[in-house]
């Protein structure tokens, strides 16, 4: 079995305005307006209600296990009083080498989030890139690279007709995934690209095409498929930074399959986040 | 290229792009129309030759009637499938109910006709637009219209 080597892992954005820091750096934003406000996936529908105050100490633990733990940068988006979902920093945009490709949302609740965006990405040296008013894309929570190319989610939440724009804006080969289960309405839900070319999947969901799609990029011995159990505690939804892999807790399979890899593991309690359909991943964006 | 050959039936073209081959986009797309019970026939595709050049694909759907039509195209619009470049109709806005708008697509219908000494009104004369809804096309008297109806403008995109 193959295991991961931190000195072969490449950033997956690419030369960014941040890669001048010299090490990893995450967008994150702050869950001072964080709650459950309204109902636009599975989890918000389902969810008992959210504790806030508990929800901003697992924020904070997550920032830690970035920063202290997986030795990141952190930059900080400044949060926004009426817009409590802009803490799932993931989709505020994808990010590759000086380009920012802003999320255009479906939901006309996270809409507004679109503007303090892409003038945070333009502040900071960033080319921003827009999505035509009919093409939905959730930034990267729906884009991910691994290797040179980029596995994107459709159907749910992103039009497919975004992927297009995306290869156009940035030189990279999208391969389209179908989102087959509403629960999974992000691919970043369902698939986690990591270092040294390996992967975690939940075969679960995707359809016949898109296992197919996976197992003829991914080598075998590089697959790492999650069960339905641990992908339900998002699981895939995992922050890689060089060799330490965060997610939720709860998932000690996925977690014995990592360490065998030589990964090392950090698992964070992010349970009012799971009640708004997020998790670890969802609440971070590698910026450089 | 084809599916069944000789195939004959209601058709229309759509068109497909994006790296449909490595991500099996234009198999999905083959498959669904098959398994729908429609048929279709590759009529231009282009490939590119780097890894990051995405791929076109012209082709024409080939139902046995409008509802097998209607179905194909509901199913393969999420695959990214879009009307050929010369079958897309203008579309505007009814502004006032039982009001046409200027430009919008008519046919005129006779409103009366001279029979047994007397001129009969037409049940159904008149103007008819043609209506876009929730995935159907239908023609409907101008006096049936709505405003917020999406009619079609022109004849670019129409088919006899």
């Amino acid at each position: 079995m193959s295991s991961v080597s931190a000195k072969t892992w490449v950033s997956p954005v690419g030369e960014t305005p941040f890669s001048k820091k010299g090490k990893p750096t995450i967008l994150m934003c702050p869950p001072t307006y964080f709650t459950v406000a309204y109902a636009i996936n599975p989890w918000m529908e389902e969810a008992p209600p959210c504790d806030e105050e508990l929800a901003k100490r697992q924020w904070d633990n997550l920032y830690k296990a970035i920063t202290e733990q997986a030795g990141a940068d952190v930059e900080l988006l400044e949060p926004v009083d009426g817009l409590p979902d802009l803490v799932f920093t993931a989709n505020a945009s994808f990010v590759h080498n000086n380009t920012a490709v802003i999320a255009h949302y479906k939901h006309p609740e996270r809409r507004p989030e679109e503007p303090v965006c892409a003038q945070w990405f333009e502040r900071q040296g960033f080319k921003v890139v827009r999505m035509p008013d009919h093409i939905f894309f959730e930034g990267a929570g729906d884009a991910l690279t691994w290797q040179d190319r980029v596995f994107a989610g459709y159907k749910t939440r992103t039009d497919i007709a975004s992927h297009s724009l995306l290869t156009a804006a940035t030189d990279l080969p999208v391969l389209s995934m179908e989102l087959i289960n509403p629960r999974y309405y992000h691919i970043d839900v369902c698939l986690c690209p990591l270092a040294d070319g390996h992967l975690i999947y939940s075969p679960d969901a995707f359809d016949e095409y898109g296992r197919a799609v996976v197992e003829a990029n991914v080598p075998a011995d590089k697959l790492i498929p999650v069960t339905p159990e641990e992908a339900a505690r998002f699981a895939c939804n995992a922050v890689n930074i060089n060799d330490t892999v965060i997610f939720n807790q709860g998932s000690s399979k996925l977690a014995e399959d990592l360490k065998a890899r030589g990964f090392k593991v950090v698992q964070v309690d992010l349970s009012e986040f799971l009640k708004a359909g997020g998790s670890s991943k969802c609440l971070t964006l590698r910026i450089g | 290229m084809s599916g069944a050959s000789g195939s004959v039936g209601l058709t229309t073209t759509v068109e497909l792009k994006g790296h449909l081959i490595d991500s099996l986009t234009l198999s999905k797309v083959i498959d669904t129309v098959q398994q729908l019970g429609g048929d279709y026939r590759l009529n231009d595709i282009r490939v590119g030759s780097l890894k990051k050049d995405i791929s076109s694909i012209n082709m024409t759907l080939i139902a046995p009637d409008h509802q097998v039509l209607a179905k194909l195209l509901e199913a393969i619009t999420p695959y990214g499938a879009v009307p050929g470049d010369q079958d897309q109709p203008e579309t505007l806005t009814c502004e006032q109910d039982g009001v046409l708008p200027p430009s919008a697509y008519t046919v005129k219908l006779p409103q009366r006709v001279h029979h047994l000494e007397s001129w009969l009104p037409v049940e159904n004369g008149g103007s008819w637009a043609l209506v876009l809804e929730s995935g159907q096309a239908r023609m409907r008297p101008v006096s049936g219209l709505r405003k917020g109806d999406v009619l079609v403008s022109g004849t670019h995109g129409l088919q006899w």
